[in-house]
């Protein structure tokens, strides 16, 4: 009755709080000019102190940026960005340019981790537990990074990505914008202008990489953008499993959250990257919330090699994301575990695009989406399997459930195939909560509320479990959560 | 009729398509007139739809703009096969009256041309005709409405047949754009035969406008045997009321590019629908299966099975929404597409999609593409099967089951034929 018990704390819990980490810190921070312009791109990249390479891509980026228009093809709604009213530059002022270890982190800052469940004191000290490295981006800078040294011993990298351009450009230069490439899309190419930070991972060849490694994301500053790009190597026969958290206090305004990330997997390498999403999803009537706009790619370059996605979308106003992954290496695998729930006004559209390019490639997606309130929940995927694809296999399911008569749910799946030696099927089911589980579940006492959840949490169990386990029952609670005052 | 000013980016065919609008005849009534200038002034500002637009993002219609496009002869030659029973027939979309048979109707069933009903009942097809919402190609049909069908049935159960011939021959590509007006009243039953084909270079645009009114049933059964270097597009709108019910059954198996596209609307209360299609392509044949349903009242039902075979460099297309309205609870919507690729080369696009608004509803679809099973193929070669006949068999097998619930209706046994037919020519595989 474990699950029963942990169901009910949870359920009392979203009694007193709706969304726990709304809360701002109060924290003296240097901001750019407000506005976008070849300035701004030239600020952000002095400030970094970077090479003139970069600040060259950069400016190619803002440049093509300002030929395109913004997509509108996805099934969300949102009165026009207006992209000269925000910040593109934040930072927690310091000193000196970044702390140099945890004893030069800002006190309030260590103190807003702590509340948001990632003590990274705590993580040091706290030996022969199996530990999670965490590197904490706060607004637009990377804070502070735990467990380097350790990381270090077994040739690991894991930093900021500013970080990295100054430590490793060989590394940055040769990989970012290799897989999203600076002109990709609207989203992507203003994060190639203006991106501030995010991680950097390096796992060389035949390393397992002895941690999780994980970064928490949290956008403080009002009227602040927040576009980092994560880049995750990893060579030959190497394995990493990567977690990603995000959270954002409450703010009446809209705030911008335009992320890249580019997984690079060589032979017999593996990536797991895990996402648990809870930027502010704005109140009960919509007002507020962050736009998640994201675009998240993974290229299997090598044979034999491994990409995994699993995501957990519970927050964001609206998530515009289709975590993919590029099946390139003869025998690579890919695969998508997501778990998207909408309340009250949200808007997801989200999915995964599987491209097969070599022989014997396989992907399968596992798509859950849950809409409540008056909320939209969208399935975008495309399956492409090319000529070379020979014997190339795809498994699709994709299942909504719909709680409440004013929310929708739609699944759009794309299906190319050009390779008659693979195969691709695809499912999708919508339905409701059965009303047989539901009387099922109250006939043995528990309250509608709880009931739901539980079924909740059954009906998204083949995605949950895929979640690093020190992350699936922070997940699990998250579903409860998310759906609070969905029904009754 | 002052030719509309043609904006500079339309493609060459579409603007071949407004400039040829000075040749429609004169006379129509001034509502008639008024439709087709406004349906005109609508195709000029879209013109032909591209990829661009997300309906139409597999099949691509610029090939038409390197044909030498015209509007067909006035009274062409055509042999038509004859389909018993009470007929119309239409050559290069114009009526043609003594192939037809319209003599000794049942009482209660309307069957004639549009061209007549245009002067016996301006009223019924005003509100049919109109196709302000309904795409460019709905509006390119509209401006010209070279002729077709209307058929009324009350109070009666009957079979009737529409043959549609293309005698297009030369280098020039007739366009012609036939408009067909099907009203099924109250607990009526109208089983129509469609057949479309013919040979020769040409674009055939149909509309067919459908209202099964509250209690009618309407099984329509179609066969598309065009000319390899046809171009076909065909749409479909049905409407459909309380307890009403909308069957289709369609068979293709030639032309150069073919989109047909289906739109349902279960209007009223426990409206049901089932569609069937099989599509086999080979050459270069681009096949385009496009449907919508909206399940717009509460205990709709409707159900969709495509299948099909692909060999050589053909390309299929298969695109089927099924959208659950709000408040149309009791809502269950079921869509299948499975597609066999036979050789390289070919390709399948295939998107089926849900947009559900209610929840009380069950809705689910799958796909599926693959190659033929190799032990099935092994399993009957070794029972001394050649093998381009397992082949067929396993393909027939395949395809063909998805015509079994309309097998008791006439002229389902013609597309049982017709599969059969198409993999005579089945080659060696690789």
């Amino acid at each position: 009755m474990s699950a029963v018990s942990e169901t009910v704390d949870q359920v009392a819990e979203v009694a007193e709080q709706k969304y726990k980490y709304g809360f701002v810190t109060d924290i003296d921070t240097e901001t750019a000019p407000k506005g976008l312009s070849e300035d701004i791109v030239r600020f952000i990249s002095a400030k970094k102190d970077e090479p003139e390479w970069l600040l060259d891509w950069r400016l190619k980026a803002y440049r093509h940026w300002l030929t395109m228009t913004e997509p509108d093809w996805a099934k969300v709604g949102y009165p026009p960005i207006d992209y000269q009213d925000a910040y593109y530059y934040s930072a927690p002022k310091s000193g000196d340019d970044g702390p140099d270890s945890l004893e030069d982190v800002d006190p309030e800052l260590l103190r807003t981790y702590e509340k948001l469940g990632i003590p990274l004191y705590e993580q040091e000290v706290l030996a022969g537990v199996k530990n999670v490295a965490v590197d904490a981006v706060f607004d637009s800078v990377s804070v502070a990074t735990t467990f380097k040294a350790t990381l270090a011993e077994h040739g690991v990298i894991f930093c900021p990505i500013s970080e990295a351009v100054r430590e490793h450009p060989e590394l940055v230069q040769k990989y970012m914008g290799s897989v999203v490439p600076y002109s990709d899309n609207y989203f992507a190419t203003l994060n190639s202008a203006v991106f501030t930070d995010g991680s950097f991972v390096f796992i060389p060849k035949g390393v397992r990489c002895p941690m999780e490694l994980s970064t928490y994301f949290r956008i403080n500053a009002a009227n602040t953008g927040q576009f980092e790009r994560t880049l995750i190597i990893a060579e030959e026969g190497a394995y990493v499993s990567y977690l990603e958290g995000c959270t954002a206090p409450m703010r009446d305004e809209n705030q911008l959250h335009a992320a890249v990330v580019e997984l690079v997997a060589m032979d017999d390498a593996e990536i797991k990257y895990s996402t648990v999403q809870n930027w502010y999803p704005g109140d009960e009537n919509g007002v507020g919330g962050i736009y998640n706009f994201v675009t998240k790619r993974g290229a299997c370059r090598g044979r034999d090699s491994k990409i995994s996605w699993t995501q957990v979308e519970t927050g964001s106003a609206i998530t515009w994301k289709y975590p993919s992954c590029i099946l390139q290496g003869d025998n690579s695998v890919g695969e998508f575990y997501s778990v998207a729930i909408t309340n009250n006004y949200q808007q997801a559209d989200t999915g995964t695009k599987m491209i097969h390019l070599g022989k014997n490639t396989s992907s399968r997606i596992i798509s859950k989406g849950i809409s409540a309130g008056k909320s939209q929940a969208t399935y975008r995927g495309l399956v492409k399997m090319m000529p070379g694809a020979q014997g190339a296999r795809n498994y699709t399911q994709c299942d909504s459930l719909l709680i409440g008569k004013e929310c929708g749910a739609h699944t759009v799946p794309y299906i190319e195939s050009r390779n008659p030696s693979a195969k691709v099927e695809h499912e999708a089911t919508t339905s409701k909560i059965a009303e047989d589980q539901l009387f099922y579940c109250r006939q043995r006492g528990l309250s509608e509320e709880e009931a739901v959840a539980l079924i909740v949490n059954g009906f998204c169990r083949e995605v949950l479990q895929e979640l690093p386990m020190e992350f699936a029952v922070e997940a699990q609670k998250l579903v409860g959560i998310s759906l609070e005052g969905s029904v009754g | 009729m002052s030719t509309q000013q043609i904006l500079p980016e339309l493609s060459p065919a579409s603007q071949a398509l407004v400039a040829m609008h000075g040749g429609v005849p004169s006379g129509d009534a001034d509502w008639l007139a008024a439709l087709r200038a406004d349906a005109l002034a609508r195709f000029g500002q879209t013109g032909l739809p591209t990829p661009k637009l997300e309906d139409w993002k597999y099949t691509d219609l610029k090939a038409l703009n390197g044909a030498n496009l015209v509007r067909p002869v006035d009274a062409p030659a055509a042999n038509f096969g004859g389909q018993a029973g009470h007929r119309l027939c239409f050559a290069d979309g114009r009526y043609v009256a003594a192939a037809s048979k319209v003599d000794d109707l049942p009482g209660g069933v309307t069957f004639l041309s549009l061209s007549e009903a245009f002067m016996d009942m301006p009223d019924v097809l005003r509100s049919h005709l109109e196709t302000a919402d309904a795409g460019a190609l709905a509006d390119l049909n509209a401006a010209y409405l070279d002729g077709g069908a209307v058929i009324i049935v009350d109070g009666a159960e009957v079979t009737l047949a529409l043959e549609f011939l293309a005698t297009g021959e030369g280098s020039q590509m007739s366009a012609f754009h036939p408009r067909n007006i099907v009203i099924v009243k109250n607990g009526a039953q109208l089983t129509l035969l469609e057949s479309q084909g013919g040979g020769g270079v040409y674009f055939a645009n149909h509309v067919t406008s459908i209202a099964v009114e509250d209690g009618g049933r309407l099984n329509h059964v179609k066969a598309f045997n065009h000319s390899s270097e046809a171009f076909h597009t065909s749409l479909t709108q049905v409407h459909i009321g309380a307890d009403g019910y909308y069957g289709s059954a369609v068979l293709d198996t030639d032309g150069k590019l073919l989109r047909n596209e289906i739109r349902i609307e279960l209007a009223g209360e426990g409206a049901e629908t089932s569609l069937a299609g099989a599509y086999l392509a080979r050459g270069g044949r681009h096949t385009d299966h496009t449907t919508r349903i909206d399940h717009l009242a509460a205990n709709t039902t409707s159900r969709q099975i495509f299948r099909g075979a692909l060999d050589g460099k053909a390309r299929a297309v298969f695109q089927g929404n099924i959208v659950v309205a709000e408040g149309a609870d009791g809502s269950d919507g079921r869509l299948a597409n499975n597609t066999i690729m036979l050789s390289e080369g070919c390709e399948i696009d295939t998107k089926p999609q849900l947009e559900i608004y209610a929840d009380e509803v069950k809705c689910a679809h799958g796909s599926t593409v693959g190659e033929l099973d190799d032990e099935a193929l092994f399993y009957l070669r070794s029972r001394g099967v050649p093998e381009t006949q397992a082949r067929a068999m396993l393909v027939e097998g395949f395809v063909a089951t998805v015509f079994d619930e309309f097998d008791s209706l006439e002229g389902v046994q013609q597309l049982r034929d017709g599969i059969a037919d198409w993999l005579a020519g089945l080659e060696p595989g690789a």
